[in-house]
């Protein structure tokens, strides 16, 4: 079970972000200081860390995240902040963040992200692959081709982006933002329905041959593709 | 209006100060003509008198005996008297009878008053003595240098108090004038501070300093009234729009809260009001982002952006939303070269995103739209759908105005304050307007006559 700390120095949003993530399945840890999340974070192992941008005391996020990288801990961060100004976000990132997500945020949106640093984070060390294989599904890394059940499925290059996206992250929740923000490349709240259209044409192209669905939608959190 | 109101006024000093100057170059310019005058006046006949009475050293005494007889006969009104005495003082000859006592000093002038029973007659003459011993004097009746002299001074002390008189008063009413004047402009400015913010300074329409501080004051409360104004609106539209959704959301809860109800029910009446508290949240979300826009602080993260990438990726984006919907969405970049600008990638694309969201929404099934990108940079984005008023062209752009048929369909009345409040940030403006079918919603540059008056008041 993954193990998360959570620093943050309002105790009942700490509770509240623990008992999200143990809905998900994590285990976690919290500080309220940045002097107290340092030596957490360096004395015992955890998964992920999320840390928020403005702290009581001598050490906000930044210096806090500086101090963990300066020590050589490696562990990936997700900033909260209250601020979404872009400048801020850059420097958050910057700084060695991995992930940014600004308040009032969703719970299921929070969870999603950070269980998505901490598989990014266990496969750190890539491992060049020519094909990605789940279920009956084949996707040529090198051709960009798409097979499902031998059959080929033409996709145009956003779709393809879209899947690839998908079956990496396969088994657990994308939402909706992050889906946008990763295949897209923008960093913005997204709010339209749009994603649910591009998903329902891939469904459609991965479904033509008969096959069973291997997008699941994730209610009220997004979708999540599963080997058929 | 008091007095010491009246010598505080700076058009009041200011004429009582230009009288001052004035009237002291004007003193030095006149006494300069008074001096150069008597001195020319009086200097020049000295010279004449003493080589008239040197002319007579060359003669022979009965020649200068006739000489000066000669010019006591021409000389009838004694304008010029001449006389000739021996050595001693005895009269010889001309119409001047006898030397002043006690005898003044030779080759000198000098200057004698001689009192008639009518008048009193001032003479200057000069006593010159001949190479034969006998004496000569030369004089003229200088009574009217005098006059002269005493007009002068006259004219010039009347000249001197009426400008002075003159300066004191035209300073006076001018400064009365324009405390009048600044009177009216406080009075105005106070009612205004006292919260009639529909006031404004008065002006004449005469361009001239104060007018013209009077209308930029004035344009400058046209926006802060237009400000205040939408910020009441946007407190009485949060009220309004989250009076609904909390009273839903009440009622839901409450619904929920009953014994009678099923595990399902239950669990639906909670996500209900699940995405009721969610909705609520991206209406604030949008309202802090629109003010966190405003402040300008984001240009911190401006950076080199291809426009044509940016329109590309939300066409791309919005496309299959489009089709669902069988309308057609085309991209169109008049430019062959790349358009591109200092700004924010993800506003700008959340900008444009907004506005191909909006055609969607309003174009029926079937039509199309136009994505246009122009240098300028020029945004252009065209619908088929059922455009908007002419009257709430404007008020469309207002936090959670929803214009006519924007009412029934789904949105929080953020989307085109967003699109303004970027096109802002990034120097340009959000124009709404018609096409030939639907609507045209442009970011553009500002319009030049826009500018116009600003550029006036700088040059």
């Amino acid at each position: 079970m993954p193990d998360i700390l959570i620093v943050e120095d309002d105790n009942k949003t700490a509770r509240e972000i623990a008992a999200a993530l143990a809905d998900s399945g994590m285990g976690s840890g919290h500080a309220g200081t940045g002097v107290e999340a340092i030596a957490k974070a360096r004395s015992s192992h955890y998964d992920a860390i999320i840390l928020d941008r403005m702290l009581p005391g001598g050490l906000n996020g930044l210096e806090v995240l500086a101090a963990l990288r300066g020590t050589g801990v490696t562990t990936p961060v997700l900033f909260l902040s209250a601020l979404s100004a872009v400048s801020d976000r850059v420097r958050g990132l910057r700084a060695g963040g991995d992930d940014y997500l600004t308040k009032p945020f969703d719970f299921l949106e929070l969870t999603a992200r950070v269980d998505a640093l901490v598989r990014r984070h266990a496969q750190d060390v890539p491992v060049p692959e020519v094909e990605l294989t789940i279920g009956d599904l084949h996707i040529n890394l090198l051709m960009r081709t798409v097979r499902r059940a031998g059959i080929e499925i033409e996709l145009l290059p956003r779709e393809y982006q879209l899947l690839e996206h998908l079956v990496r992250n396969a088994g657990s929740i994308m939402t909706r933002t992050m889906i946008f923000e990763q295949v897209w490349g923008y960093h913005l709240d997204e709010r339209t329905n749009v994603i649910d259209v591009h998903i329902a044409k891939l469904r459609r192209k991965l479904e033509a041959g008969g096959g069973p669905a291997m997008i699941e939608t994730v209610r009220g959190a997004g979708y999540r593709f599963v080997a058929a | 209006m008091r007095l010491s109101e009246l010598r505080g006024a700076t058009s009041f000093r200011l004429a009582l100060w230009f009288a001052a100057l004035f009237g002291s170059a004007s003193l030095l310019f006149v006494a300069t003509i008074y001096i150069s005058t008597t001195h020319y006046l009086s200097g020049n006949p000295d010279e004449r008198m003493r080589a008239e009475a040197a002319s007579y050293d060359s003669r022979s005494h009965r020649v200068t005996e006739s000489l000066i007889d000669q010019h006591s006969v021409a000389d009838l009104t004694g304008r010029r008297p001449f006389g000739l005495f021996d050595p001693h003082g005895n009269w010889l000859a001309g119409n001047l009878r006898q030397l002043p006592s006690p005898r003044p000093a030779l080759e000198e002038f000098f200057e004698t008053t001689v009192n008639t029973t009518r008048e009193h007659t001032i003479y200057r003459s000069i006593l010159h003595r001949l190479p034969n011993g006998n004496l000569v004097v030369v004089s003229r009746n200088i009574e009217e240098l005098g006059k002269f002299r005493e007009r002068l001074l006259d004219v010039t002390l009347l000249a001197f108090v009426l400008m002075i008189v003159l300066g004191v008063s035209g300073g006076t009413l001018v400064g009365i004038a324009s405390l009048r004047r600044l009177d009216r402009v406080t009075q105005a400015i106070e009612g205004i501070t006292r919260g009639d913010l529909a006031g404004r300074l008065p002006t004449r329409g005469t361009n001239d300093d104060i007018d013209r501080l009077a209308r930029v004051v004035n344009s400058m409360l046209d926006q802060i009234e237009r400000l205040m104004g939408e910020v009441k609106g946007v407190c009485d539209s949060i009220a309004h729009d989250l009076r609904t959704p909390l009273t839903r959301l009440l009622a839901g809860l409450e619904r929920a809260n009953r014994r009678n109800l099923t595990e399902a029910e239950r669990r639906a009446e909670i996500e209900t009001a699940i995405v009721e508290v969610g909705a609520m949240l991206s209406t604030f979300a949008a309202l802090l982002r629109i003010s966190e826009i405003e402040d300008g602080a984001r240009r911190a993260s401006f950076q080199l952006v291809d426009l044509g990438r940016v329109l590309g990726d939300a066409v791309d984006y919005f496309e299959p939303a489009a089709a669902s919907k069988s309308i057609t969405l085309r991209f169109t970049q008049s430019d062959t070269g790349p358009v591109e600008m200092q700004g924010d990638l993800d506003m700008l694309f959340e900008a444009v995103g907004n506005l191909i969201d909006n055609a969607i929404k309003f174009t029926p099934p079937g039509g199309s739209i136009g994505v246009e990108l122009r240098d300028g940079p020029e945004i252009v984005v065209t619908d088929t759908g059922c455009g908007i008023a002419a009257d709430d062209r404007e008020t469309v752009k207002l936090r959670f105005y929803r214009g006519g048929r924007a009412q029934e369909t789904i949105g929080n009345g953020l989307g085109l304050p967003l699109v303004g409040a970027i096109a802002r940030l990034h120097g340009l403006e959000l124009a709404i307007g018609n096409a030939a079918t639907g609507c045209r919603v442009a970011i553009a540059p500002p319009a030049p006559e826009n500018h116009a008056p600003m550029r006036r008041a700088t040059s």
